[in-house]
């Protein structure tokens, strides 16, 4: 019982810890809106589970200096906050990146391998 | 078009919202209110017909206000605010407050209000430290002052004395030490100094009730004993000073002092003067004196009685009575009983 508690905690704790990357990666390609971009990170099965807690994650990164708000007019309703990445942001997200790809293959590898 | 229930559905939601963020810094929580708000503004829009369920979609699907202020609190490293006057204050006014103002609870609701609108405690810690205590501790008193009210025999009357009692200072005082506890280290040793001190200054007069009360005597003159033995037929007159002690010993002591003038001459004593029964208070007690009688025995002796109470200054709720008497033989022997 305890070891599955355990290992939901760890999912749970690698969702949090990947997370910020997955916005990150979504904001380079382009700016988007708070709920645009929940929205694209909710179509991923798995990613999100309550959409409420990106909004403090958002605001750590603006705070870390990774990620910038502005407002923009809406065609539709009142001005939108939208969210970009800053070069300090393209910068963690790159370094993320190189060690997600080598981490998930060595994970890969080593799962496969015992079959 | 909106839904028939949005603005319910909406700011019900926001408002257990702020009330999770309730101990986050200002700014903290204005902007995470305002990007849940954008988010379900924007997700309205969004929808071509809203109904109340939909708005529930998106609710449901944001989470609970509880569960984003938990990842708030993690991946913002937020500490609760950090306490000052108002949060001494509130502990004071319910620790101390209650047992300074007994007969209504006007100091522990309003130590409550403080509480409540305080950032220091997390809304989980005011549910514990105000809602529970406040609404048992009510309906305790109600139902106290009901059963005086309607029975008002002596055991009743007791059992409703106990209940005024948890309900009016253990409650509150139990309810501080929860708080106080909670806020631990993050109050200035300073500050806990403070409420120390207070709280002495208001509890040890309470507690120097328990003291038990001490009595002694003597026949002379104010200044000292000088009992004269009599010859038969010459009668010898001098004073007979008596006096309970509240808090002997300790600097908070008072007295209950009496003194009769009186003359015996072998056979029967007689009163000359008095009794003067003028109760000195102490700077942590008061006291009160009920009866003071000097009363001749058929045997020629004199009875000296005197009936006090000491009130604790601070906590009127604590008192000790004391009921003392003398016997003055006719020989001129003081007998305490």
């Amino acid at each position: 019982m305890v070891r599955a508690e355990d290992r939901t905690g760890l999912i749970a704790q690698m969702r949090r810890g990947a997370l910020e990357y997955c916005v990150l990666a979504l904001l380079a390609t382009r700016e988007r809106y708070g709920f645009e971009l929940v929205q694209n990170l909710a179509e991923v099965d798995g990613m999100v589970i309550t959409e409420g807690t990106i909004y403090p994650l958002l605001t750590r990164l603006r705070k870390d200096g990774e990620v910038d708000t502005f407002w923009r007019e809406s065609s539709s309703g009142p001005p939108r906050r939208y969210y970009q990445i800053t070069p300090l942001g393209t910068a963690a997200l790159k370094g993320f990146r190189s060690e997600w790809t080598r981490f998930r293959s060595a994970v890969d590898q080593l799962l496969e391998s015992a079959r | 078009m909106n839904a028939t229930h949005a603005t319910q559905i909406i700011d019900g939601y926001l408002k257990r919202l702020d009330s999770e963020l309730s101990s986050f810094p200002t700014a903290r929580r204005k902007e995470l209110e305002a990007q849940i708000a954008e988010h379900i503004a924007q997700a309205r829009q969004e929808l071509p017909e809203e109904t109340d369920a939909d708005l529930l979609t998106i609710l449901d699907r944001l989470g609970e206000p509880d569960e984003i202020a938990a990842e708030a609190r993690a991946s913002l490293d937020i500490k609760t605010a950090k306490p000052g006057p108002v949060e001494i204050f509130a502990l004071l006014f319910i620790g101390v407050g209650s047992v300074l103002f007994p007969i209504l609870p006007v100091a522990w609701v309003l130590g409550s209000g403080l509480v409540w609108r305080s950032r220091a405690w997390t809304p989980r810690e005011k549910y514990f430290g105000v809602y529970l205590p406040l609404v048992v501790g009510l309906a305790i008193l109600a139902i106290s002052a009901l059963a005086t009210g309607l029975f008002g025999r002596h055991t009743l009357l007791q059992v409703a004395f106990l209940g005024f009692v948890v309900a009016n200072l253990l409650m509150p005082l139990g309810t501080a030490i929860y708080l106080g506890v909670r806020l631990g280290r993050r109050l200035p040793v300073l500050a806990w100094a403070a409420i120390a001190i207070i709280a002495i200054a208001v509890y040890l007069p309470a507690a120097a009730t328990f003291i038990p009360a001490q009595a002694s005597a003597f026949i002379g003159t104010p200044l000292g004993e000088e009992a004269l033995t009599p010859v038969v037929g010459q009668p010898v007159c001098k004073g007979f000073y008596g006096s309970v002690r509240y808090a002997g010993g300790l600097p908070l002591a008072a007295t209950a002092p009496v003194s009769v003038g009186i003359c015996w001459d072998g056979t029967r004593v007689t009163k000359t003067w008095g009794p003067d029964c003028y109760p000195t208070s102490g700077p942590a007690l008061r006291v009160d004196v009920q009866t003071c009688t000097v009363q001749t025995e058929p045997d020629g002796s004199l009875i000296i009685s005197v009936q006090s109470s000491a009130t604790a200054m601070t906590a009127p709720l604590f008192t000790q009575s004391g009921g003392m008497g003398w016997r003055i033989t006719p020989d001129g022997k003081v007998m305490q009983f």
